[in-house]
């Protein structure tokens, strides 16, 4: 499985390297991917709304009125219409390859499979509401879809008669039956909508939506295909006819030409399986215990910070309970939720360097990755460092490999997330030696554990608005960042060359590092 | 640089918005050939009750108590309904179907596809619905005439004990 991933993982970052010359951060596609499925589903509700004013639940009314809206109105109703129907195929697509993407990341395990879990139901649940969607039609391709999908329901042994029974022919069919499944379609495309605030529950800033750029842009090219080839009805259902050769809609129903290649069996064994794997998948195999966040709470304020920077909601406040004189709350983590990123250890105003020779602790840590290991691994790599501009570079597990990095002069500490890095480290290592810190870590917007570098970002920020920030003294000439994925080690590379040559021409313009007042 | 950026955009768009176009509709699916055509056998027939109702013996009656001594033993098993087709003589289906319920009581449900070319055949229909039963119940025989796409329903009419074609 693991090769599987890797391969899969310079896939994605091959094509998401190539589409980011022209989407900058998180406006590339593939980083708003879920968001991009909500907004998918905000165009169908948005559009399913309008068209159903106009539909006529009844067999006739029901192909009438879906003829009218497309050829009468085609300027509003059409449009909608194509809109309603391309956006579910966007839909299905944004999700695959939703699920897809965070397989290859390995973003399903540990406390992340709750929402891998939860992205089932909403996943199942979109096929019969746009199955049932196109039924709504009644032209050939909604009877060639009301039949196949009863002939393939009745394969399993749960019916006393064969609901197929109900298309044999068109007096069976009635004007409740209509209304039957338009109510249908509206509950399952509630039920969806339920799943995937369930699915988004426990993140933080969950993107529901996409950058505007991309909303527009993708609304933009929707309308041009809407008017370009305008989803259109096939010939009126009628069911003494048998439909011979349909043009059938690829991102819903892929089954139904299974269904005849392999069996209805075959199809349902594939959707079984599918889905058996799908659900098992965050314990295959089983996980060792993944280290979560712990709170040393003579440490901790309760200043909110840590809850404030966590993607995944698993810090909480609560009323103190060691009856601190001072401080109200404390932070609790909620296990569950807890990837162990570090993230809250980067946001602990605690988080500071030693002051003497104590052994260093801090609010919120990861007890196998602490503070004091943090610490240890920056002073040993500078140590190590014999050049006449030394550079630290602190980086992730999850973005460019820094093991072997092969720049004279620069030594990696990797973090399980860049924004575990506490602030005030970047002035100690500086005031200890380091002419300049180099960050990377995952590609901007697709961040392994969401919001890194956002947070890191931000506390590097001159503004100074995001607690914890840069010491104030530092000067910015002397940081350098470059967001790199696992395929872009040549470019950090090359980026940390620069950074160390930009140094070279600061010191040269400000004169040796002592007399800048910001080396001991 | 900006319009080189823009220009990339477009690109994407326009390759996402062909992908999606083209598998909304294409590549086109073929169900069924032309030229063929398909009949559907399709029914709810309840079969015979397998075994008749027995009149109970006065030694029967005598060891149940006072309130269950009903005269007659009627079980509720329904026998299985067995059907033949045969076109220009040859056999293309053959089932015999349980009736449905937890007591097989319920009636013997049938939904058969069979595709078959456009053209005239003569048709043989056999039905039986009970055990005992030597040939069939019921019975037809006689030419039919598919068109090309047509499909043709034939059912049963319990009330008419016949064969029934749409």
């Amino acid at each position: 499985m693991l090769k599987l991933q890797k391969l899969g993982l310079r896939l994605f970052q091959a094509v998401e390297g190539l589409i980011g010359y022209a989407f900058r951060g998180f406006s590339n596609p593939f980083y708003s991917l879920g968001a991009l499925a909500f907004y998918f589903f905000y165009i169908i509700v948005g559009t399913g709304i309008y068209l159903f004013i106009f539909y006529d639940p009844s067999i006739k009314g029901s192909y009438d009125t879906v003829q009218y809206l497309t050829r009468d109105q085609w300027y509003l109703g059409g449009i909608m219409r194509s809109f309603h129907r391309y956006a579910s195929d966007a839909l299905v697509l944004t999700m695959v390859l939703h699920i897809l993407r965070e397989f290859v990341l390995g973003r399903y395990r540990g406390a992340r499979w709750f929402a891998w879990v939860t992205g089932y139901p909403a996943l199942m649940l979109i096929f019969p509401s746009g199955l049932i969607g196109y039924w709504l039609v009644w032209d050939t391709l909604g009877q060639f879809i009301a039949v196949r999908s009863t002939e393939w329901l009745d394969w399993l042994p749960i019916f006393s008669e064969p609901s197929a029974r109900n298309f044999l022919t068109n007096a069976s069919v009635s004007d409740l039956f209509f209304r039957l499944i338009l109510i249908g379609h509206i509950a399952l495309s509630v039920f969806v909508f339920v799943a995937l605030l369930m699915h988004v529950k426990n993140i933080s800033r969950a993107m529901t939506s996409p950058p505007r750029n991309l909303a527009i842009g993708t609304l933009l090219f929707l309308l041009i295909l809407s008017l370009l080839e305008p989803a259109a009805s096939q010939a009126r259902a009628d069911l003494s006819i048998v439909p011979g050769i349909i043009n059938i809609d690829w991102f819903y129903m892929f089954l139904y030409p299974l269904m005849d290649l392999w069996s209805l069996g075959g199809a349902w064994a594939l959707v079984i399986v599918t889905s058996l794997l799908l659900l098992l998948l965050p314990w295959l195999p089983p996980q060792r215990d993944q280290p979560v966040a712990k709170v040393l709470l003579e440490k901790c304020s309760g200043c909110n910070l840590c809850v404030v920077d966590c993607p995944y909601e698993a810090i909480v406040l609560q009323p103190r309970s060691d009856g601190h004189p001072s401080y109200v709350r404390e932070a609790v983590v909620v296990e569950d939720n807890c990837v162990g990123c570090g993230i809250c250890t980067g946001a602990c105003p605690f988080s500071r360097p030693p002051r003497g020779g104590e052994t260093l602790t801090t609010g919120i840590d990861i007890p196998s990755r602490d503070i004091q290991h943090l610490h240890s691994a920056s002073v040993q790599a500078l140590a190590a460092l014999r050049a006449e501009i030394k550079v630290l570079v602190y980086g992730c597990d999850h973005g460019a490999v820094l093991d072997n990095l092969g720049v004279h002069g620069a030594a990696a500490v990797s973090l399980p997330c860049t924004a575990a890095l506490p602030a005030s480290f970047i002035g100690y290592m500086l005031r200890h030696g380091a002419d300049g810190i180099f960050l990377t870590g995952c590609r901007m917007g697709d961040c392994y554990n969401r919001l890194g570098n956002i947070w890191v970002e931000q506390r590097l920020a001159l503004d100074f608005k995001h607690r914890p920030h840069l010491p104030r003294w530092v000067p910015p000439q002397r940081i350098g960042h470059y967001w790199a994925g696992p395929g872009d080690k040549a470019r950090l590379v090359k980026a940390i060359e620069r950074f160390q040559q930009e140094l070279r021409d600061f010191s040269d313009n400000n004169g040796p590092k002592a007399e800048n007042g910001d080396s001991q | 640089m900006q319009i080189l950026r823009y220009l990339g955009q477009a690109l994407w768009y326009l390759l996402f918005i062909a992908f999606i176009g083209y598998f909304s509709t294409s590549p086109a699916y073929t169900f069924m050939e032309p030229g063929q055509a398909m009949i559907k056998l399709a029914f709810n027939h309840s079969g015979k009750l397998k075994k008749p109702c027995r009149e109970f013996t006065k030694e029967e009656l005598a060891a149940k108590p006072q309130q269950m001594r009903i005269k007659f033993d009627c079980p509720r098993e329904r026998s299985p309904v067995y059907v033949v087709l045969e076109i220009d003589g040859k056999r293309v289906f053959e089932k015999t179907i349980s009736p449905s319920g937890l007591s097989k009581d319920m009636p013997s449900p049938l939904y058969e596809r069979i595709p078959l070319k456009a053209g005239k055949y003569q048709l043989h229909l056999g039905m039986r619905d009970h055990v005992d039963t030597k040939g069939y119940d019921y019975e037809f025989n006689g030419p039919i005439t598919l068109a090309p796409s047509q499909i043709l329903v034939i059912g049963f009419d319990p009330d008419r004990k016949e064969f029934t074609f749409q």
